[in-house]
């Protein structure tokens, strides 16, 4: 008989011993999606999940045996799985003389940060001694991040100039200094590499203090990680680079990047490859369908969660507002520990994404690398509330290209910070300042908003892409007379 | 009457813990109401005890966070009643932060 005293239970407790849902008989060790699995079959699906991804790549495939593959490994719980996996994958014990070798070589690489961040010790001795300890098999090259201001991380290995870009201060009050035309206060030029008398630690440094938003300052991180791998990789003549993105990053991948207007090249950022970006390489995702969770249940069974090194950046310790990803971070797993299938379902629509069909591959943004969206400057320009002055209106009609020229940058009654610098040459000498925005992305351009007032340098492979595509422009320009447009007959 | 737990932090946790992987924490075997110690208790006294600051980013409402995975004796704690288990005495019990790096 039911007594008012009684509590009222809502839900059935859970049994504490669940069995195995793949093979009903052992008793489960981990819940995953709702379902209990016991310890074999945990690791059954979890190297299945990898192997499918590998033996269903098509770029894979076509280089079956012969594929030089670079693991991205940062020292996270999801890249050390990778490089376990990847061990175990190509890893032939002598009586298996049937195993085809699916890669036809494997390194590693570590990226080493630690410049950027006071107070935390360099990543390198670490890898290097779990790398020695545990993976002889496979050689393994530590950069470090500063280098990417170095001429060989380059496409030409060689190019030595950097990009010079000067953010003038956003006083508000001024004649036509408010804040949506922010684009006007930030000019560039090419400069030789060597005329700065900085180390490369130094610019670096300086690079991430002249950023004022972490979200922006997360972004320009990853590009120039991003851009070292890929030079990395290039050296080392690897034809797939591995990255240890897990389903759930992807899912918070995902999301954050269309809030920060990266839509656009979404669809190259997340799936399982990605041949457009790098010419000759592809980027290959391995852990894309292993959760977070898996991935640490793993790691903990195979004895490597020993090896995790902490990340230490901006959002360690910080709170979920600190940036853009971190707060997307926060609202993907607080809504996939109610809804456990929140984090596969966001990932696996995203990788069904396809690239636009009118995507130039050509058209590269200088500092992200990802193909820039046609009339994406017009497009802003409409979307964007502005109220401009009269008098600039009418200037930044006649030249909407050149949104800031040198003219505008010296030609003011103030001694503009572009002018009082101690940099030998000035923006009124021979170089002319270059419409930078114009060369970059919108997300980029989106970050470019968070520039400090000041002057820093951008790495030398951003100063190859704006100058290549100055190059490609005359060249256009030269032999436009002699084109046919498509409206003659 | 008291038992003795056996708590790791990993996975970057630990940098919430002075840098210290291996803890073993006495707890009494009863609460204050005379109930079975639970995780919850534990769960609280490491964050009253333990931590100096940034206690948020250990515990959400009254559990841990979202993206730190907690093993009973290696077993997901999913399977275990979560805050509600009972702990007895030579429990292991690990904290692991999933997110950050990869």
């Amino acid at each position: 008989m039911c007594s008012l005293e009684e509590p009222v239970l809502l839900a059935p407790p859970k049994p504490t011993h669940k069995t195995c849902t793949k093979c009903k008989t052992a008793s489960a060790v981990v819940i995953l999606r709702h379902s209990p699995f016991c310890q074999p079959c945990f690791e059954f699906l979890f190297v299945g999940k990898y192997r499918t991804v590998i033996n269903r790549s098509k770029p894979i495939q076509s280089k079956l045996r012969i594929g030089k593959v670079l693991l991205a490994v940062s020292g996270g719980h999801s890249s050390l799985a990778m490089l376990e996996l990847t061990a175990g994958f190509t890893f032939a014990a002598p009586e298996q003389k049937k195993k085809i070798h699916t890669f036809g070589s494997v390194s590693v690489c570590h990226i080493d940060e630690s410049s950027l961040f006071e107070g935390s010790e360099s990543t390198i001795p670490r890898i290097s001694e779990m790398m020695e300890s545990k993976y002889s098999i496979f050689p393994y090259h530590c950069e470090k991040l500063e280098d990417v201001f170095d001429p060989e991380y380059t496409e030409s290995q060689s190019f030595s100039e950097v990009l010079e870009v000067v953010s003038k201060d956003l006083r508000p009050g001024q004649q036509g200094m408010n804040l949506c035309c922010f684009m006007a206060e930030i000019s560039a030029q090419l400069r030789d590499i060597h005329q700065s008398k900085l180390t490369n630690a130094e610019k670096l440094k300086a690079l991430f203090q002249h950023i004022g938003k972490n979200s922006a300052r997360e972004d320009i991180y990853w590009h120039l990680k991003m851009n070292m791998l890929y030079r990395r990789a290039q050296k080392e003549k690897c034809d797939f680079i591995f990255l240890g993105e897990s389903s759930t990053r992807q899912a918070i991948k995902m999301i954050s990047m269309t809030s920060k207007g990266r839509g656009y090249s979404a669809a190259l950022d997340v799936g399982s490859d990605n041949t457009i970006t790098y010419q000759n390489m592809t980027i290959i995702r391995p852990m894309k369908d292993m959760l977070a969770k898996e991935i640490a249940v793993y790691n903990r069974n195979h004895n490597i969660d020993g090896f995790v090194i902490p990340t230490t950046n901006w959002s360690t310790k910080a709170t979920s507002k600190s940036s853009i990803e971190r707060l997307t971070e926060e609202f993907i797993t607080g809504l996939d520990r109610d809804f456990p299938s929140t984090v596969s379902t966001v990932s696996r629509t995203a990788s069904k994404l396809t690239v636009s069909n009118d995507l130039d591959v050509g058209n590269k943004c200088a500092i992200c690398l990802m193909p820039i969206q046609r009339d994406i400057t017009g497009w802003r320009d409409r979307i964007t509330v502005m109220t401009l002055d009269k008098d600039r209106k009418e200037s930044s009609k006649k030249d909407e290209s050149n949104i800031s020229d040198a003219g505008e940058c010296c030609g003011g009654s103030e001694n503009a910070n572009c002018c009082s610098t101690t940099s030998t040459k000035t923006c009124c000498s021979s170089t002319q300042s270059i419409p930078f925005l114009n060369f970059l992305c919108y997300s980029c351009q989106v970050d470019a908003r968070d520039y400090k007032a000041g002057q820093f340098d951008l790495p030398p492979y951003a100063a190859e892409v704006i100058k290549s595509k100055g190059r490609d422009e005359r060249l256009r320009q030269q032999v436009e007379e002699f084109l046919l447009s498509d409206d003659d007959d | 009457m008291s038992i003795n737990v056996k708590v790791e932090f990993s996975g970057g946790m630990e940098l919430l813990f002075d840098n210290v992987r291996h803890h073993t924490i006495e707890q009494p075997a009863k609460s204050s109401d005379n109930q079975p110690t639970t995780l919850k208790d534990l769960i609280f006294y490491i964050r009253d005890n333990m931590m100096t600051e940034k206690k948020e980013l250990f515990v959400d409402k009254d559990t841990v966070r979202p993206g730190i995975l907690v093993l009973i004796n290696n077993v997901d704690w999913e399977l275990c009643d979560e805050i509600d288990y009972q702990l007895e005495d030579n429990d292991e019990i690990v904290f692991i932060s999933t997110l950050h790096g990869g």
